[in-house]
């Protein structure tokens, strides 16, 4: 492989595709603009967009070219602008193989490389031949890896150390619990007010009203809303599906291979060295069922959205999370002592929840006058307030720090002292007064890194963590920290003991 | 530490730090000042309008400390 050579043609369209999934708001905003004008008809928007995109993939195509010299991966790229991209083997960390469905249906493949780099995301090769992508990683890897591609899984099975993998019902719980219902929701809503004035004149809505056992007004708007959520329910139960079905972890040496999806397989290597925290989110539906999920956050690298979010695991039992991390990831399985906001901080909680809503359902209240049961609003997020009260926790050992938080739902986030960015504690003149502080740990995450956050924790308890890590490698300093002045008060995390991994580690009580 | 009605501390240890930056704005050169930008691999902190020779005292160590630090990511 010493030419320059383009991708396998099918590239073109799937550029296309790409382009189109990219900016696939924008695409739908226009179409609606465009079928509200008379003088253009619907179909030739659709047409002619779909035609210069695969103009522009083409052309893309046709400029993109590639070889492998002497260790080296060189590529071109560029309608207007020339880019030379030239990646050396020995800064290569990952060569990921994987196939979309476009892909799949002409027996090609896509390759991945990343470097440490953010320039990393343009060196992808979007259509292959998988003998072509094997001999890609061949010369680029210096330990021969060979025939590592998808199809070429079971032959390998032997090599792997262990692969764990998400059970079907795990999978389906994991679907109708999806937090995407709400993503959904809103897409739906959008796309909704576009199309409304469209479907109103329409002989369909008619049809639809008559359809409606009961034509009240009421009834009408309820039944609306039903269908809307059950859509959305449906789109997000699907793309879940598809998304998290077959999905494996894979433990190497020193890397994990993560791989899902059912129609698009995606694969994703993460060598241990680049992992900067984990955290483990339970979900407002998931929680009372005792699920959660866990991800991680990778530096330099995760989706194409530029962010370093992984997801680890997508639904795991509570009970089990400790065991799995216990197998994985096994420095981040902990059970250390840690402390929640104090008594005072409580009000402030429930006033950050409610005061907004309460304030909006008032003024509602007054305008429209509603029914009294709007008034249940306020109550709601008065429980939700005092929710995140219970759940926000601090804690922290020698190398470790956890900070347990909600938004929605309840997140708890590892992250050792060694990875923390930068560590920041801020408060409001009103915290200042009540002698609070609001404590905030950035980790490199992607292009922009991920910040945890925990409210209202005593001032006090953010000073010594905030010395502490000052101090770096001074471990005496735990001793007069004055830890007998402020007792501990909880146990972080909250899920099924680690006990056993904590008393061999040794970590502090 | 910096604010007014939000007070915000905050720790940055210098092994993290990947570049750090002085600026001077038409405004600031007027005055001979210069702010230092402090780079990590997960944010970006900004020491306003110091002094300029404190400003690039202030950068150039900074950047020997960063750079006596090893560094893994």
């Amino acid at each position: 492989m010493f030419d320059f050579q383009r991708q396998h043609p099918i590239a073109a369209l799937s550029r296309a595709f790409g382009l189109i999934r990219g900016n696939l708001i924008t695409i739908l905003v226009f179409l609606f603009v465009g079928a509200q004008s008379e003088e253009f008809p619907f179909l030739w928007w659709i047409g002619g967009g779909f035609a210069l995109l695969l103009v522009l993939g083409t052309v893309a195509w046709w400029r993109f070219l590639y070889r492998v010299e002497e260790g080296e991966l060189q590529i071109k790229s560029g309608i207007f602008v020339r880019k030379n991209l030239y990646l050396t083997k020995d800064r290569i960390q990952v060569i990921d193989i994987s196939s979309g469905v476009l892909q799949r249906m002409f027996g090609l493949v896509k390759v991945d490389i990343q470097t440490a780099g953010s320039t990393s995301r343009e060196a992808s090769l979007e259509a292959v031949t998988l003998s072509k992508a094997q001999e890609i990683r061949r010369m680029l890897r210096d330990e021969a890896v060979d025939a590592e591609g998808v199809d070429a899984e079971e032959s390998e099975e032997e090599k792997k150390r262990e692969i764990y993998s998400l059970p079907g019902k795990d999978l389906l719980i994991a679907a109708s619990t999806s937090g995407r219902f709400g993503i959904a929701l809103s897409i739906l809503g959008t796309l909704f007010s576009q199309i409304e004035p469209v479907i109103r004149e329409s002989e369909m809505f008619e049809y639809m009203f008559g359809l409606l056992p009961s034509q009240t007004d009421t009834l009408l708007v309820i039944s609306i809303i039903l269908i809307f959520v059950v859509v959305a329910w449906l789109i997000s139960f699907f793309s879940t599906l598809f998304m998290y079905g077959d999905f494996n972890v894979e433990v190497r040496e020193d890397e994990l291979v993560i791989s899902r999806g059912i129609f698009e397989k995606k694969r994703i290597t993460i060598p241990y060295k680049r992992i900067q925290a984990i955290y483990v989110n339970e979900g407002l539906l998931r929680q009372p069922l005792g699920y959660g999920s866990v991800h991680l956050e990778s530096a330099g690298y995760g989706d194409d959205k530029g962010t370093g979010s992984i997801v680890l695991f997508p639904l795991i039992s509570r009970k089990k999370i400790s065991k799995l991390l216990a197998k994985i990831l096994p420095e981040y399985n902990l059970k250390i002592d840690g402390y929640s906001p104090p008594f005072r901080a409580m009000r402030r909680y429930i006033f950050r929840a409610a005061f907004l809503l309460t304030l909006i359902t008032a003024v509602i209240y007054w305008v429209f006058s509603t029914p009294n049961w709007i008034w249940l609003l306020p109550i709601i997020s008065i429980g939700w307030g005092w929710l995140k009260y219970k759940n926000a926790a601090l804690a922290w050992d020698d190398e470790n720090v956890m900070i347990r938080s909600r938004r929605l739902s309840k997140t708890t986030a590892i992250v050792k002292r060694g990875r923390i960015q930068d560590m920041s504690l801020s408060a409001s003149w009103i915290q200042r007064y009540r002698n609070l502080v609001t404590l905030n740990v950035n980790v490199a995450s992607g292009d922009h890194g991920k910040s945890f956050m925990v409210q209202d924790m005593d001032r006090e308890i953010g000073r010594y963590i905030l010395a502490e890590l000052q101090s770096g490698e001074n471990r005496e300093w735990n001793e007069d920290r004055g830890v007998e002045k402020y007792p501990t008060s909880v146990i972080v995390p909250s899920w099924e003991s680690a006990a056993e991994i904590n008393l061999s580690s040794g970590s502090r009580q | 530490m910096h604010g007014v009605l939000v007070r915000t501390h905050t720790l940055i240890p210098i092994n993290r730090v990947q570049h750090v930056d002085t600026r001077q704005g038409p405004l600031l050169r007027w005055y001979n000042l210069s702010s230092v930008t402090i780079s990590t691999a997960a944010t970006t902190h900004e020491i306003p309008a110091l002094d300029a020779d404190i400003a690039d005292r202030v950068r150039s160590q900074i950047s020997t400390h960063a750079r006596l630090a090893e560094d893994d990511v």
